[in-house]
């Protein structure tokens, strides 16, 4: 029952992306078409006819071709925009699956930034580091904060200052850090190289997603666990002389299901994190992917469509397959049975 | 001093601090903050006053003495309407005389005739080459010597007639100095916390708001409408929601002036409420279901009590002290919201994350570090006292 909600949960989230993708792409097309449209009348021996069958009709005859003449260049002008939306996030998963870059039908709607694996290679790399640090801070928090009460009261404190300080704040501390001390100015300037050359330029994003991150998650742990150690049979098995260190596994072992969807939307709040830290340190993942989809100049407005559904849908694909996988871990784990 | 007094002494005197450097800004550089050919006579990359540079920018009317130490001022701009004259006595004996006819703002450097009248000067009395006018502005040649260089001591700035307002633009202005295109960044400060705060109110109210009737239905009727919120919701929260707030403000919004998208405040608050609003309405609902189960709900059920009456007079008592509670955290959040948003340019209008984002893409945080310190700094006090407000009394 729980595996078919999330089912439903991500079906939403899908259709909700497909409307709006398809309207984007549709708005970039005709945006296209119109721009077509001006060569068309210009240069094509059949404008003339096109022009009298508009005023037949009593339309402008550039609004004619991109109603009737556009489509057939533009078969997605026709479609409502949910087809439009879920074909090319179809396609851009079939991209991912086939490891292939082939983006040249659209290459309009790509922009100057193409997508490809080694975008989400750096951006998943960049996740587990932040998100492992995040979970293991937390963890030590919380154990503390679960034994300690006016540790408990600092963490709530801090838990709450943080929730309304947004992570480029830190960035901004650390580029200032990197300009002006000793530290190898490099590290503000964008990842270079490969494999392992390339960790020391993820140590200052990590640092920055760590600190605003893991004292709402130590607070989550800690509030999970103080709940558990409450519970009638904590008490039971006291009284019946068990040993606290045997108590606190079993706490602990209770706790787990919960504190696993607690950090489970703790995993999902990071991926924001993460994609502005990537962003301003440059580091060319998704985030980076994700500020080169809208572009804006004095002049215009760029959007890059097919770059924002790669995106979207890495993430979406992503966090589908990790909330279904806690969701089969939470069924196997739960002490007490299958909720 | 308990922690909640000093969040509200700490907001009031933020808020306080807002409003009267928003009273007290020149609203025309505001509207024109993205029009960056009205920041064309004003220094660029200018230092803050409070830093010290020996080259000061001076307002004045008539005259003025100015002291050359270290660098030559960069332009003289000039506020008004006629027959304008400007006459410099330098120290080494020389006076300089300009005379052009102007109308509304203008300056030595973009004025032509002023410019020509400069670069005359410069050329026939110090002996400057025509091409040294590609490194110096007609300004600094107006205090410098032979070599090139600064021609330091006192100087006596005369403008006729004294109705016209003049500002000698050295390398210091206002409290946060100019950026690359040399926009006021005082200005820009002021007008993106302003844009920001409004933003994260109006955002806080419509998740409160929306936050409430979808978490009260969701909570109390289990029925299949129950449910499908419920499921909405939770489909809220499942993905992070940068992307999503980006693509659907781009679509809705509409292209504006200079470039920039355009939407309403209040538009752009419901958009932003309908997509953070997950959290908020599971936290209710979840209060709501806990509540509606209590014994006191089912007396009142067999008295005869409406659900709407029940809704109103016992559930919203346990979720309005929550709700009030969590909105000044909330209210904290969106600011955060917010100014991601705007790191990436969709949020119209100036405001934090703009204002800080346009400090990468000049890449000023090498060189003018108080300009992304300053609404950074002003996040953590605002982050701060908003914490202390919403703890529990000591």
């Amino acid at each position: 029952m729980s595996l078919l909600r999330i089912l439903a949960r991500y079906a939403i989230v899908v259709l909700l992306v497909a409307i709006v993708l398809g309207y984007a792409i549709k708005g970039v097309m005709e945006k296209r078409a119109y721009g077509e449209a001006v060569g068309f009348f210009q240069f094509n021996p059949n404008a003339g006819k096109v022009v009298k069958a508009a005023e037949k009709l009593g339309m402008d005859p550039i609004e004619y071709y991109v109603k009737y003449i556009a489509p057939r260049n533009h078969p997605e002008l026709g479609k409502s925009a949910l087809r439009v939306g879920l074909e090319y996030m179809g396609a851009v998963l079939g991209d991912i699956a086939s490891f292939s870059s082939g983006h040249g039908r659209w290459s309009y709607l790509y922009g100057i930034t193409k997508p490809d694996w080694s975008h989400i290679y750096r951006t998943l790399l960049f996740l587990v580091l932040a998100d492992s640090s995040v979970v293991l801070l937390a963890l030590l928090m919380a154990f503390k904060a679960v034994r300690s009460e006016p540790f408990y009261d600092f963490l709530q404190v801090t838990a709450r200052v943080f929730n309304g300080i947004p992570v480029w704040f830190f960035v901004v501390l650390f580029f200032l850090l990197i300009i002006y001390s000793s530290i190898p100015s490099d590290l503000a300037t964008g990842i270079k190289g490969s494999g392992t050359s390339m960790l020391a330029y993820f140590i200052f994003p990590v640092l920055s997603v760590l600190l605003v991150a893991s004292w709402g998650l130590a607070e989550g742990i800690t509030v999970v666990m103080r709940e558990e150690f409450q519970q009638p049979y904590v008490e039971a098995k006291r009284a019946m002389g068990l040993p606290e260190g045997r108590v606190k596994r079993h706490v602990v072992r209770a706790s787990i299901v919960p504190v696993m969807h607690v950090w489970l939307q703790n995993f999902i709040e990071i991926q924001t994190l993460v994609l502005v830290v990537d962003y301003l340190f440059r580091l060319n993942g998704l985030g980076t992917l994700l500020a080169s989809t809208l572009i804006i100049t004095p002049d215009s407005i760029f959007f890059y469509p097919m770059t924002f559904a790669f995106v979207v849908t890495v993430l979406v694909l992503l966090n589908f397959i990790v909330s279904m996988v806690v969701e089969v871990l939470s069924i196997r784990l739960e002490p007490r049975g299958s909720p | 001093m308990n922690r909640r007094r000093v969040g509200a002494l700490m907001l009031a005197l933020f808020f306080v601090f807002t409003a009267l450097s928003y009273a007290t800004l020149d609203r025309v550089k505001l509207e024109n903050w993205d029009n960056y050919l009205f920041w064309v006579d004003y220094p660029r990359g200018a230092k803050p006053t409070w830093l010290g540079d020996s080259s000061k920018t001076v307002r004045f009317s008539g005259g003025t003495e100015y002291v050359v130490t270290g660098r030559a001022p960069s332009n003289l701009i000039l506020r008004g309407a006629g027959e304008v004259s400007i006459t410099i006595f330098r120290p080494d004996g020389r006076i300089v005389r300009l005379n052009a006819e102007i109308n509304g703002t203008t300056s030595v450097n973009s004025n032509t005739e002023l410019a020509i009248q400069a670069k005359r000067f410069a050329i026939e009395e110090l002996g400057l080459r025509g091409e040294d006018f590609a490194f110096i502005t007609p300004t600094q040649a107006l205090f410098m010597d032979g070599n090139r260089e600064p021609l330091k001591g006192n100087y006596t700035v005369q403008v006729h007639p004294p109705g016209v307002e003049a500002i000698l633009v050295g390398y210091t202005y206002g409290p946060l100095g100019t950026d690359y295109r040399g926009r006021d960044l005082w200005v820009g400060f002021v007008g993106s916390t302003v844009n920001t705060l409004i933003l994260a109110f109006l955002t806080t109210l419509f998740v409160v708001l929306f936050g409430i009737f979808l978490g009260v239905s969701s909570g109390y009727y289990e029925t299949k409408f129950g449910d499908a919120v419920s499921v909405v919701l939770e489909a809220l929260n499942s993905i992070p929601y940068l992307p999503l707030a980006i693509v659907v403000i781009f679509v809705l919004s509409s292209r504006g002036t200079h470039g920039k998208l355009e939407m309403g405040t209040v538009e752009l608050a419901v958009i932003l409420a309908m997509l953070l609003v997950g959290k908020f309405a599971s936290a209710v609902k979840g209060i709501v279901m806990h509540e509606k189960v209590q014994e006191y709900i089912e007396s009142a059920r067999v008295l005869g009590a409406s659900d709407l009456g029940i809704i109103l007079r016992h559930i919203m008592r346990a979720v309005l002290p929550y709700t009030v509670s969590y909105s000044t955290l909330l209210f904290a959040q969106m600011i955060a919201v917010i100014s991601v948003l705007g790191l990436f340019q969709i949020i119209p209008g100036v405001n934090w994350g703009s204002f800080v984002a346009e400090a990468f893409t000049q890449n000023a945080i090498y060189t003018l570090w108080w300009w992304p310190l300053s609404p950074s700094l002003a996040i953590v006090f605002l982050s701060v006292g908003l914490t202390f407000v919403s703890s529990s009394p000591d």
